[in-house]
């Protein structure tokens, strides 16, 4: 009787507690399942839009850029393609291209990153990745690229590489088999060729920003007449969600982290990570489309998904930032980190793909 | 005491209670408080998977921020403070052992990070990640158990996956078994298993590669990943190791512990050299071990492409190499691939394998390293091993292997032919991307040859419309397409090809879909019936048409050749018995063996045709055989119509019948192995009866047209049979090679092609057209001859005639006039 009055209140404070809990997580969270999610319908409307704005920014790069080899042949034949001579007397013209085309590059390689998610990803449009920014030279086969250029005075270069890292490693001057011969290219007049310097042969540089340019045509036409399919958008974040090793070994090879020692010749104008976190942009936006209809299947597997893409969305864009502010990273930190993306990465590929066969989705072959 | 009832509980509000309960109230609401805020904050906690993933993160964040000499022990009371709520509840009722190691571990990562060693932390998280993982397995298989479908689907978030590369993908078979289970379509304890399997390979899928990793951590001096990877490569251990000691022992497993403990231990000091020994144990431990074993159709399945791709390897070596060097890259590149398929399948039955016999498995893996050398010099340029020398290894190793597997492998599947077909395509598509256009041909007709003796035969039985789709693809087009052999004639970009090639694996996949699910018995019957029915009717067509005119003293003409159709059924069923008994595999001459059957049949019916218009070189042959003057009878028929005429009607009966037996007994041999022989022995039974009502239908009514429709329906039909068996074998020439293909740009109904032997390229047309032209000139040709002797024969008479009148003596005794058909009526004496 002394105690009814608190312990009555205590009981119905507890009571309020069970309820509240009650309506929460437990262990079973057999009420957290799939009613809980609204409707299960795929919406790849902005995944075609992301698409299609990216390869028309990529076109149009492409074809800045090809004005300006174009612009740099003519002054190369101008001089019966004597380099010295070019240096010599358009020196100025000559940096002024060069300095212009890196500019455009470091613009032209991200509108392609941040798509390449989907373009890589979807078997039907694979063959540009190949083609612009994956494929190998001849030297490998089953991946090499499938052009042959074909330069104004007659030669070809048969499956010599892929696009961006031919264009890149020019303008560069990482690649030597793609710079003019016999000469010095001292560009910026400074006495000494310094890391970046690079002066293309005007031959090959024309033809490959000519193959580029029709490569980025060709590609703009096709996303926009390109309509995702469910399919296509789980087997694009299967397929390149897992290939953060490879980036990462890349970028840990490149010059961000090995400097003069870098045994990748390419990734020179801007760092793998922003390849990286362009790519995986492209992901998200991608995943964001097909969430709703997961998440119609498997709220609680929708909700891990989306966490951990977006986390390691940030974990690479807060990578990249701090290596635009200047910061240097070892090799061991790069491979641990590397490491860790990895891991979320195939961690993200396999729900993905469980999700993929819950919902009947084919995943094709890549 | 006085006071009021409180209209809310009802006490006496009495100054008495306020005075006395003072601190017990208190007491007890900070108790009703406590609870109230413990159950709300179990509310808020995160579900299992959500804090599972956070305490990794966290984590790994301590770990980075001692990589980058930062901070990192608020980071690791943030992980600590995750084990709580769902997550800890779960644990500590199905896998308290896990708990209580994540407990230690996150002490042990607290106090590592305070003294800031980046190492023992990295080590303490392999621990931890390894644990919660077997913590999840057990909870999940737990509730499967329990049959909690969604308390299984949650736990089983927190999980491993396969490596995913371009080409091979997690698997699938835990989050199936668990939709299963919530449809109610498998019960409790089948679903526990599946989940149980799916976990336990990837485990030591990842086992594995965490050994891998951490041998190359350990090589660049990376201690802190090295210290992980070891870590989880123990964890991970752990998991199978109960599986192990069922299969194993106790002994044994513990034998296996104490390296696995080593290998941790070396890691966590850094030790590369004690890394590498305790690395060599666990592998011999591990050597054989299977956690998750194949089922029977997955081994039946592995045997299958074991066989299929250790023929392959110095078939496509030999297409690639002559006289000591490469020729042809691309062809040595199949090798490789193939002989990585050879291997990869061979891994996976090796536990079993090395049950039944360690020296052949040993022996077998010997000869594996032979041919892989061979194979990697010739692709790397270094070297090439004599073509005899391939040839041996590979027969060697199979026979090995097919005397020491267990026979019920030996059953055959068909997904080693799909992926035969899936490897061909592949290397269709790299060689157009190479812009090599005549490789990608070959590798298209390759792809052709392992469907069409493959998985066709038996698709053909369940969907004929879907073979014909199929083969479309590949060949001229279908549904909308163009087919592969249009495409590569047309030197085709890569992305047209790649369209098609998507379509092809779509109808691929629906075949092995529908393949494996097996067909009813109606479908089994209804389609051995058809399949019957049809190459059926195109023999009896061909008898008839040849029979038809062999009515009279002809007739005895028409028992040759059903005795040679009638010799073609068991010759049929023979053939297929020896080509099984003696062939590695069918496929390699099926397409062949068709080929020159099909060839050796137009060829005599090409004969009969000649014999069959040509009735003045009939005539003249039995002229030259018989008295003159005496009317051709059925008897000197019989002497007249010699050894050669017989041998050629008998070589014509039986081939018309053995052409389509050999390919319906194929047929029926595939469906018999998927539905067993009680239903294709129905289905054959209804198709002969069907057959058997059409034939009498047939031969009775050529008996009864007039002799003349007769002689124009049996020749309108030869020539139809004509052209569609000569369409038929020009297509199959150009499957095997022996023939060249150049598609129109025209596109024909399938059915066109099934029926009429008609299909789009210039060969199989203009091979058509010259059949018909024969046809149709040799009637007139006949005509012509036949008009010409009988100008002669009149003019001749009239010449005798008028001799008689002038009186002059006849030059000669006229010739009686010889009408071509022996048989029919003498119409000159009628005019």
């Amino acid at each position: 009787m002394k105690f009814r009055a608190p312990l009555t209140l205590a009981l119905v404070l507890a009571l309020c507690g069970a309820v509240v809990a009650g309506c929460g997580g437990s262990d079973d969270s057999s009420t957290a399942d799939a009613t809980s999610a609204e409707a299960g319908t795929a919406d790849l409307a902005p995944v075609k839009q992301y698409l299609t704005d990216h390869s028309a920014r990529l076109e149009a790069q492409v074809g800045l850029l090809k004005e300006q080899a174009d612009a740099y042949y003519e002054l190369a034949k101008s001089v019966d393609f004597d380099y010295d001579r070019l240096l010599a007397e358009h020196g100025d013209e000559v940096a002024e291209i060069l300095g212009t085309s890196k500019d455009i590059f470091v613009v032209a390689n991200p509108a392609y990153e941040q798509m390449e998610g989907i373009v890589a990803g979807v078997p039907r449009l694979a063959h540009y990745d190949v083609d612009i920014d994956a494929g190998s030279d001849a030297s490998t086969p089953e991946d090499a690229v499938s052009f042959t250029l074909t330069m104004p005075d007659g030669k070809r270069l048969e499956q010599p590489g892929n696009l961006f890292f031919l264009t890149e490693t020019a303008l560069y001057g990482t690649n030597p088999d793609l710079l003019a011969q016999g000469v010095e290219g001292d560009v910026d007049g400074s006495g000494e060729v310094e890391f970046g310097e690079g002066l293309p042969d005007a031959n090959i540089y024309k033809a490959t920003l000519e193959e580029f340019d029709q490569q980025a045509k060709e590609l703009n036409e096709d996303a926009q007449e390109f309509e995702p399919s469910p399919s296509d958008a789980m087997t694009s974040i299967v397929i390149m969600t897992p290939t953060m090793s490879e980036y990462f070994e890349a970028w840990k090879n490149s010059r961000f982290i090995a400097g003069e020692g870098a045994e990748e010749l390419g990734f020179v104008a801007t760092s793998r990570l922003s390849d990286i976190a362009d790519i995986l942009g492209g992901i998200l936006v991608t995943y964001g489309g097909m969430e709703p209809m997961i998440a119609g299947e498997n709220a609680q597997q929708a909700a891990q998904t989306k966490q951990e893409l977006q986390s390691l969305v940030d974990f690479a864009a807060d990578l990249r930032d701090r290596e635009a502010d200047g910061e240097k990273f070892t090799a061991k930190q790069a491979d641990a980190l590397g490491a860790q993306a990895q891991a979320q990465a195939e961690a993200i590929a396999g729900q993905v793909t469980q999700a993929a066969k819950q919902l009947e989705i084919e995943l094709q072959e890549g | 005491m006085s006071g009021n009832v409180h209209p809310l509980w009802g006490g006496i509000t009495t100054t008495a209670r306020r005075r006395n309960s003072g601190p017990k109230a208190a007491g007890a609401i900070l108790i009703a408080l406590a609870a109230f805020f413990c159950l709300a904050a179990s509310a808020a906690a995160a579900p299992a998977w959500q804090a599972a993933d956070e305490m990794r993160s966290k984590l790994f964040a301590a770990q980075t921020e001692l990589l980058f000499d930062e901070g990192g022990g608020g980071e690791v009371d943030a992980a600590a403070a995750q084990l709580r709520g769902p997550l800890r509840a779960g644990l500590a009722a199905d896998a308290p052992a896990e708990l209580k190691e994540i407990e230690v571990a996150l002490a042990t990562a607290r106090r590592t990070t305070a003294e800031r060693d980046e190492v023992a932390l990295a080590a303490a998280r392999g621990r931890i990640i390894a644990a919660l993982r077997r913590g999840a397995m057990a909870v999940a298989i737990a509730a499967a158990e329990a049959g909690n479908a969604a308390r299984a689907r949650e736990w089983l978030q927190i999980r491993e996956f396969r490596k995913t590369t371009r080409f091979t993908r997690p698997g699938v078979d835990g989050t199936i078994a668990i939709q299963e289970l919530a449809e109610r379509e498998i019960p409790p304890h089948e679903a526990a298993l599946k989940i149980e399997k799916d976990l336990l390979d990837t485990f030591q899928a990842r086992l594995l590669t965490n050994l891998d990793e951490a041998a190359q951590a350990a090589e660049r001096d990376f201690d802190g990943r090295f210290a992980e990877t070891a870590a989880v490569a123990r964890g991970y251990w752990q998991a199978i190791a109960a599986e192990y000691a069922e299969q194993r022992g106790s002994n044994e497993r513990a034998q296996t512990d104490r390296d696995f403990a080593q290998l941790a231990a070396a890691g966590a000091a850094a030790d590369e050299g004690a890394f590498e020994a305790a690395r060599t144990r666990v592998e011999a431990d591990l050597e054989g071990f299977t956690a998750a074993p194949l089922t029977p159709d997955e081994q039946v399945n592995r045997a299958s492409q074991f066989t299929s791709f250790i023929d392959l390897v110095p078939k496509e070596y030999d297409k690639g190499t002559a006289d000591g060097h490469v020729t042809i890259p691309f062809e040595v590149q199949e090798a490789v691939a193939f002989m990585d398929g050879v291997e990869a399948a061979f891994s996976d039955l090796e536990s079993e394998l090395l049950q039944r016999d360690p020296a052949a498995v040993e022996q077998i893996e010997t000869t594996f390293a032979e041919l892989r050398e061979d194979v990697d010099n010739a692709q790397q340029g270094k070297a090439v091993a004599p073509q005899e020398e391939l040839d041996a290894a590979a027969d060697r190793a199979q026979q090995e292997f097919e005397r020491i597997a267990p026979e019920e492998w030996m059953e055959g599947g068909d997904e080693a032919d799909y992926e035969l077909v899936d490897i061909s395509l592949d290397q269709l598509e790299a060689a157009v991307g190479a812009g090599r256009y005549q490789d990608a041909e070959q590798a298209r007709l390759a792809a052709y040859g392992f469907f069409e003796f493959g998985p066709e035969l038996k698709l053909r039985a369940f969907d004929t419309g879907l073979a014909l789709s199929i083969e479309g693809l590949i060949w001229y087009g279908a549904d909308g397409d163009k087919g592969l052999a249009n495409l590569i004639a047309d030197n085709a970009p890569l992305d047209e090809i790649r369209e098609t090639r998507l379509d092809l694996d779509e109808g691929l996949a629906d075949a092995r879909a529908i393949t494996g699910d097996g067909a009813s018995a109606i479908t089994t019957i209804t389609n051995s019936a058809l399949i019957v029915f049809r190459e059926g009717l195109e023999a009896i067509l061909i008898i008839a048409a040849i029979t038809a005119s062999m009515i009279g003293p002809r007739q005895r003409l028409r028992r040759p050749i059903y005795r040679g159709a009638l010799l073609a059924i068991p010759a049929s069923m023979l053939m297929f018995l020896l080509a099984i008994l003696l062939l590695d595999s069918l496929s390699k001459y099926g397409e062949k063996l068709e080929a020159v059957v099909g060839i050796v049949a137009i060829g005599v019916l090409l004969l009969v045709m000649n014999w069959f218009f040509h009735r003045v070189y009939w005539t003249e042959w039995i002229k030259g055989h018989r008295d003159r003057g005496k009317a051709l009878t059925g008897a000197a028929l019989a002497v007249g119509a010699g050894t050669a005429t017989v041998a050629g009607l008998y070589t014509l009966g039986f081939t018309s019948v053995f052409r389509e037996g050999f390919e319906t007994v194929l047929f029926l041999q595939a469906l018999q192995l998927s539905s067993g022989t009680g239903v294709v022995v129905a289905g054959v039974l209804l198709g002969l009866v069907l057959t058997g009502i059409v034939g009498a239908i047939t031969f009775t009514l050529e008996r009864k047209l007039p002799y003349k429709k007769m002689l124009i329906v049996t020749g309108v039909l030869i020539a139809l049979v004509l052209v569609v068996l000569v369409g038929n074998t020009a297509r199959t020439m150009q499957g095997v090679g022996w023939l060249s293909i150049h598609p129109i740009d025209v596109e024909f109904p399938l059915w066109m092609g099934t029926w009429l032997g008609v299909y789009p390229t210039v060969e199989t047309l203009v091979a058509q057209l010259a059949a018909f032209v024969f046809v149709v000139g040799s009637y007139f040709a006949a005509e012509w001859m036949r008009k010409r002797e009988l100008r002669r024969a009149i003019a001749a008479h009239e010449a005798s005639l008028a001799s008689a009148g002038n009186g002059s003596a006849p030059e000669a005794e006229a010739e009686p006039v010889e009408d071509a058909d022996p048989v029919a009526p003498r119409t000159l004496s009628r005019r």
